[in-house]
């Protein structure tokens, strides 16, 4: 809740108990000695004598003096009068309280306060305007629905809530019904429903960084209310939000993570940048092959397991410049959910994890810019209304200038590099009526790499979705979507220039879903859906690169399938402690045609001498079939108001994965479908969960344990080349994995130190065991994953010693990758053999790393046209020279290890963000 | 791959170096057995060598002696193999492999433990077409200062039209011309000069100890299409006068060359993007312990070889310019010592392996094939 601070508070309940109490705080009249005097004289001045308290933030009128015109006058008056001037409103409690604030206050916040602002307030009804429901609307009471109308002893209440000052939808606003001491959380859209017994409730409605609204409602029948959040308007001393605890605690999910951009801009960026990507990695359970590498491990998956969906659009690379930065400009995402156990029903496809990101919609009342510049990028967004109220659009653009930086390195071979990358996301939104949101979305990223001994790299996605939210009636509304997606890279290798050539390698992804949810009253939700995608791709078309290249050219037989699903869930709050959720999800998978597969002896290792011939399948004919029944389940128990446990089982079944022989995702990796020597992978996990809230401390704290495995993983036989491989089957062998772990995790959202602390141990560890020694990696015993890093240890707070400056810090430790390490050698005549362990036998340097930054906001003057903020941050602190990679070299025998440490130095970067309008707009 | 390195050291925007030494630990060595035999179409004698490894950082090489070894072929016909040196094994008889028949390699080692390969059969050997070569730069870490040399090539086709599999080894000769010369020698027991004769004009030879591996499906032609093989460079004098190189190309079967190609992989560089360096092992297996790893190749390969002479080279590095001419000083007169002499003149003392050739490990017979 909001503690307010009043710093003459204890004095005036002292000393002051004589004065006589004034009979109204807007009948005091003040009179001045003086033509001037000063904001903070004067508030002295009328709390001794009126026995007036008034709250605020001292910074506010320290500097504040005020010109009297006349000897005597109305308090009221004169703040009306002046206040403005100096940016700030008032609003008076009665019968003695006067509150300051920097913000436009709404007046449903205090519902039986008087406000006052430069202008009359615009009495700006909360309620929807549907007068057949909705009778009165008194400040503080709300009576929903008629007497007599509706039959039944139940009826709905259902609403948006949105933000007071910007008009988008807010999620994941806690609505709570003090008395059953129960609720909801609004969706995406904002949209909350509750299905109440007729009668008198008080309802709360709280989100982060909100004013909490109280409703005491009378529900006669079924009606809607809408609500405005308006942002905290004395954040004096801390905002405790419980809206997290209601997610962590309340709901069904386990393994589940949001990160919201407030936490992104509390923490230490990278090389000046900021991405919510990179940010996850200090969760628990996220980890990534080596700084910096693209890829990410959810739980000691491979890094092709996890879905990135950008408001529904797939994205299959999302890593610029080898995986330095994400493709996701943190600037327009408004927040992210990662699942990495219990994955919505809805989802499927990937067996690790989902990274749900979501871009802001733009604000539907006015223009607002914002930007920035960094070391590596410059970067801008815009919102605005097109149609004010109803539509409006949100651009972000960024784009490198990192040749600048390139140039002026020493290295020529650096400097003779071209290295070059923006990303685009557009979004347009409508709201047609109050039954029909329209959204439109875009999104194109681009990565560009000149090398100076002959490589080129491009690549790049291109993503739309157009997304139609249409509720029927009350209890029901779907959401459809038509996405396409479409990754592309192209590769020119002029190392041996009379052999050129350049290879193209393309996924097109086109996808309709459609999705319904079901309230059927406050405690039980049916979802249910379906959806299709078709997957196009290109696996490689290697062309020569010019006219003079004796290349001949090769093109990879196209590959295309059709993923359906369809899909039904259900949850139900059996008691207020038992809650239960179940999901089924069909999926049936066609790899189509055209195909030319070729047919090898049964039960033999595909090889040329078992090949015995080939079958030709024509457009859209069925090659190779596959179906599955994915699964979701998990269990609540609220042991009491602030501890719950959860357990969760889930299947699933994936159709796609990328070829890679190399350890961490390299930038010329291609996805390949399932055919019918590479079936799909499945993975099934279980979750166990503890969940306990400190009350009223801001401090939650979670502990889960894994078990998860999975069958059918792809890996290259030793030896073999994905590039230009017309015979995948001769060179993929599979295995099975199994991972499992506990994750500790201790956390303070708000107040003037925020952060987590999280521990987790998370083994993983892989079997290739095939019927001969090619198909077999390590004698068929289990060794550990590239990403077997057992121990993980990340520590990150942020200091907000006042609202312009801020302090953050992190720590991060974590137990060596394993690698093969040369162990011996020998020479075969002059020729050095160097003898190598087995696959993951040994263990890099473990990697630990600090990182600190100071955010710096520009002054809190209310009315100006820009705001800024500076953060200087110093990655890696220490200057650890933490080991990315280690490698061998010989030189006529004489072998020598290497570490290749990517910031091995302190990394010291000063970036600048500016935005429109003041301190706190949007 | 070593450019994705560099530009990641790039992006790390201050760092001026990012590849440092590592030390791992390598407390559990184990010392594995390694054979190597190769049979060509070449008639000679068989050569088996029997060795251990040694830690990464050892200069030692350990031999394996005393081991009984032999070759039979699918007819049976068993060929014993006697320890020649120290872990070389020889055949008595001179041996040529011949297509269709198979060949198979039996051990045992002085402990007992027996090893065997599979058994494997000669691929036809094929002609190389051409070796070209090119005076070019080439690109170092620093590029400010690219090397400037000879890069060397080959063309090869193959007669079917089927994939083939090749590996090249390399031996260099190049012509030397001797600094200075002396023409007699100070006998200091004696206490006369002794008249000595040395050739101006020298040979040195040289095995590269460097292998590429090509196959035609890599060129998509069933050709072998200037494929980058050594690269000489002006550091060395070797390219000063006149230089051959002959390549000698094995043709193979697909599992000889995925040896070849994974040791070459492993020699390489293995970062992140590299694949994965993993344990090599060829066709030799231990029959006394299953789990026994046994590294090495018993290879039976098509040989044909091409030699290329390289002259008109500018920029060669002049080795050997330290030579001089000096004053005999008394430890020479004492001791004796090599010199240049002309009637009526004092004689000067010059070293011996600026006027030998044999001293300065060349031959002063010319080569054969030398043209």
């Amino acid at each position: 809740m909001i503690r307010l601070r009043n710093k003459f508070a204890l004095a005036l309940l002292c000393v002051f108990t004589q004065l006589v109490l004034s009979a109204q705080v807007n009948d005091v009249i003040v009179k001045f000695p003086e033509k001037k005097i000063s904001l903070s004289d004067l508030i002295d001045q009328v709390e001794k004598e009126k026995n007036i308290q008034f709250y605020f933030k001292k910074e506010w009128i320290d500097s504040v003096t005020i010109l009297i015109e006349q000897s005597e006058g109305k308090l009221v008056d004169i703040l009306t009068k002046q206040m403005p001037k100096y940016g700030l409103h008032f609003y008076i409690k009665e019968p003695n309280r006067i509150y300051l604030s920097k913000e436009p206050v709404n007046q449903t916040l205090e519902p039986t306060a008087i406000y006052y602002t430069e202008q009359n307030y615009e009495q700006d009804s909360v309620f929807d305007e549907d007068k057949e429901n909705v009778i009165s609307s008194l400040l503080n009471e709300v009576v929903i629905g008629k007497k007599n109308n509706g039959l039944g002893n139940k009826a709905n209440i259902v609403g948006v809530v949105k933000d007071a000052e910007t008009g988008e939808p807010l999620l994941g606003v806690m609505v709570y019904i003090e008395e059953l001491k129960t609720g909801t959380v609004t969706d995406i859209n904002g949209n909350y429903m509750l299905n109440l017994k007729k009668g008198e409730y008080l309802i709360s409605f709280r989100s982060v960084g909100k004013e909490i609204v109280q409703k005491k409602v009378k529900l006669l029948s079924s009606g809607k209310l809408n609500i405005n959040l308006t942002k905290s308007l004395t954040a004096l001393d801390e905002i405790v939000v419980k809206e997290e605890r209601f997610s962590n605690l309340r709901s069904m999910q386990t393994g589940f993570e949001q990160i919201s951009m407030k936490n992104i801009k509390e923490l230490p960026p990278v090389a000046g940048e900021r991405d919510i990507l990179k940010a996850s990695l200090l969760l628990p359970g996220v980890q990534t092959i080596g700084e910096s590498a693209a890829g990410y491990n959810i739980r000691g998956g491979a890094a092709d397991e996890n879905l990135f969906l950008i408001n529904n659009v797939p994205v299959y690379n999302t890593s610029h410049m080898f995986g330095f930065f994400s493709t996701f400009n943190p600037n327009v995402i408004r927040n992210f959910n990662l699942f990495k156990s219990n994955i919505p029903v809805e989802y499927g496809g990937r067996i690790s994890s989902v990274f749900e990101i979501q871009t802001k919609n733009g604000n539907n009342k006015k223009f607002s810019l914002k930007g920035g510049i960094s070391p590596i990028t410059a970067q801008f967004s815009a919102e605005g209304p097109i149609v004010k109220d109803k539509s409006s659009y949100i651009l972000g653009v960024r784009s490198t200038y990192s040749n600048w930086i390139l140039k002026r390195i020493e290295n020529p071979e650096i400097r003779n590099s071209d290295v070059y990358f923006h990303d685009i996301i557009a979004n347009v939104s409508h709201s047609i009526n109050d039954n029909n949101n329209i959204g439109v979305f875009a999104y194109f990223s681009k990565d560009n790499f000149n090398l100076p001994t002959g490589y080129d790299y491009n690549y790049g996605n291109i993503g739309a979705s157009v997304n139609w939210q249409h509720f029927f009636g009350k209890k029901l509304y779907s959401k459809l979507a038509l996405i396409y997606s479409n990754y592309n890279l192209s590769v020119i290798n002029r190392e041996h220039p009379l052999n050129a050539y350049k290879v193209k390698h393309t996924i097109d992804h086109y996808e309709l879903n459609h999705r319904f949810n079901y309230n059927l009253n406050q405690s039980h939700e049916v979802k249910f859906g379906y959806s299709s995608i078709l997957y196009k791709i290109e696996p490689g078309k290697y062309d020569p690169e010019n006219a003079n290249s004796s290349f001949e050219s090769l093109h990879l037989e196209n590959e295309s399938a059709l993923e359906s699903a369809v899909y039904l869930g259900d949850k139900y709050d059996i008691s207020t402690r038992f809650g239960v959720e179940g999901g089924v999800r069909y999926s049936f998978y066609n790899y189509l045609g055209p195909k030319t597969i070729f047919n090898y002896v049964d039960n033999e290792r595909p090889s040329p001498s078992t090949l015995i011939d080939t079958s030709y399948y024509g457009n859209f004919k069925p090659v190779k079939s596959y179906s599955a029944l994915d699964i979701r389940f998990s269990l609540r128990f609220l042991v009491n108001s602030s501890s719950s446990v959860k357990f969760s089982y889930n299947r699933i079944t994936q159709y796609l994965f990328l070829l890679t022989n190399t350890i961490a995702i390299s930038p010329s990796d291609k996805w390949k479908l399932s055919d019918n020597y590479s079936p799909p992978t499945m993975g099934q996990q279980y979750n166990l969960g503890f969940y306990k809230d400190f009350m009223n401390s801001g401090i939650e704290a979670s502990a889960e344990i894994y078990y998860k495995t999975s069958t059918n993983l792809k890996d290259f036989k030793n030896g073999s080349e994905p590039e230009m491989n017309q015979h995948l089957e001769r060179d993929l062998i599979t295995g099975i994995g199994r991972t499992y772990g506990i994750e500790l995790m201790l956390k303070k959202n708000y107040g003037k130190l925020s952060g987590w602390i999280n521990y987790s141990y998370s083994k993983s560890e892989v079997q290739f065991k095939g019927s001969s020694l090619e198909e077999t990696i390590n004698n068929g015993s289990f060794f550990p994953s590239n990403i077997d890093k057992p121990h993980n240890i990340n520590l990150t707070t942020n200091l907000k010693t006042d609202r312009r400056l801020s302090f953050s810090a992190n720590f991060t430790y974590s137990t060596g990758r394993p690698g093969t390490f040369m162990e011996s050698k020998t020479f075969i005549g002059n020729i050095p053999i160097l003898n190598y362990s087995d696959r993951n036998a040994r263990r890099l340097p473990d990697y630990w790393r600090v990182d600190v930054a100071v955010n710096l906001e520009g002054n809190l003057i209310r009315k100006k046209p820009v705001h800024a903020y500076w953060t200087f941050s110093i990655y890696n602190l220490t200057g650890r020279k933490n080991a990315y990679s280690v490698y061998f070299t010989n030189e006529n025998g004489k072998v020598t290890g290497h570490k290749i440490s990517i910031f091995a130095q302190p990394v010291f970067t000063l970036s600048y963000n500016f935005k429109l309008g003041n301190y706190a707009s949007n | 791959m070593k450019l994705k390195i560099i530009i990641f050291c790039a992006l790390a925007v201050l760092i001026t170096a990012c590849v440092y030494d590592f030390e791992p630990d390598n407390s559990d060595f184990v010392n594995r057995l390694v054979v190597y035999s190769l049979i060509t179409n070449e008639l000679k004698p068989i050569e088996v060598t029997l060795s251990r490894t040694v830690e990464i950082n050892s200069n030692q090489t350990v031999k394996e002696t005393n081991a009984q070894v032999s070759v039979i072929d699918d007819n049976g016909k068993v060929i014993q193999l006697v320890e020649t040196s120290e872990g070389e094994y020889s055949s008595i008889d001179a041996f040529q492999a011949k297509v269709g028949e198979q060949y198979k390699l039996l051990i045992t080692t002085s402990d007992g433990n027996e090893y065997e390969s599979d058994f494997q059969s000669l691929t036809q050997p094929e002609e190389i077409a051409e070796v070209s070569y090119e005076f070019k730069e080439k690109p170092t870490a620093d590029s400010e200062d690219p090397l400037w040399g000879c890069q060397f090539y080959v063309d090869a086709s193959t007669s079917a039209n089927n994939q083939t599999y090749f590996r090249y080894e390399m031996e260099e000769t190049w012509q030397i011309f001797m600094p200075l010369s002396a023409n007699a020698y100070w006998n200091p027991t004696e206490q006369v000069f002794e008249p000595v004769s040395f050739s101006p004009i020298c040979w040195r030879y040289n095995y590269v100890n460097q292998f590429f591996v090509a196959n035609t499906n890599e060129f998509g032609s069933g050709e072998i299409l200037k494929m980058p093989l050594n690269y000489v460079t002006d550091e060395t004098s070797k390219l000063l006068v006149k230089y051959c190189l002959n390549v000698k190309q094995y043709a193979m079967t697909e599992s000889t060359y995925i040896y070849w190609k994974s040791l070459a992989n492993n020699l390489g560089d293995n970062s992140l993007f590299a694949q994965h360096p993993y344990q090599v092992i060829g066709n030799i297996k231990s029959l006394s312990n299953p789990d026994e790893i046994v590294l090495g190749i018993f290879e039976v390969s098509g040989v044909s070889n091409k030699r290329v002479f390289v002259s008109g080279f500018v920029g060669a590095n002049q080795d050997m310019n330290y030579c001089e001419y000096w004053e005999p000083t008394e430890t020479d007169i004492e001791y004796g010592y090599y010199a240049f002499k002309q009637p009526g003149r004092p004689a000067f003392a010059v070293a011996r392996e600026c006027v030998d050739c044999e001293a300065a490990g060349a031959t002063p017979v010319r080569p054969d094939f030398w043209e």
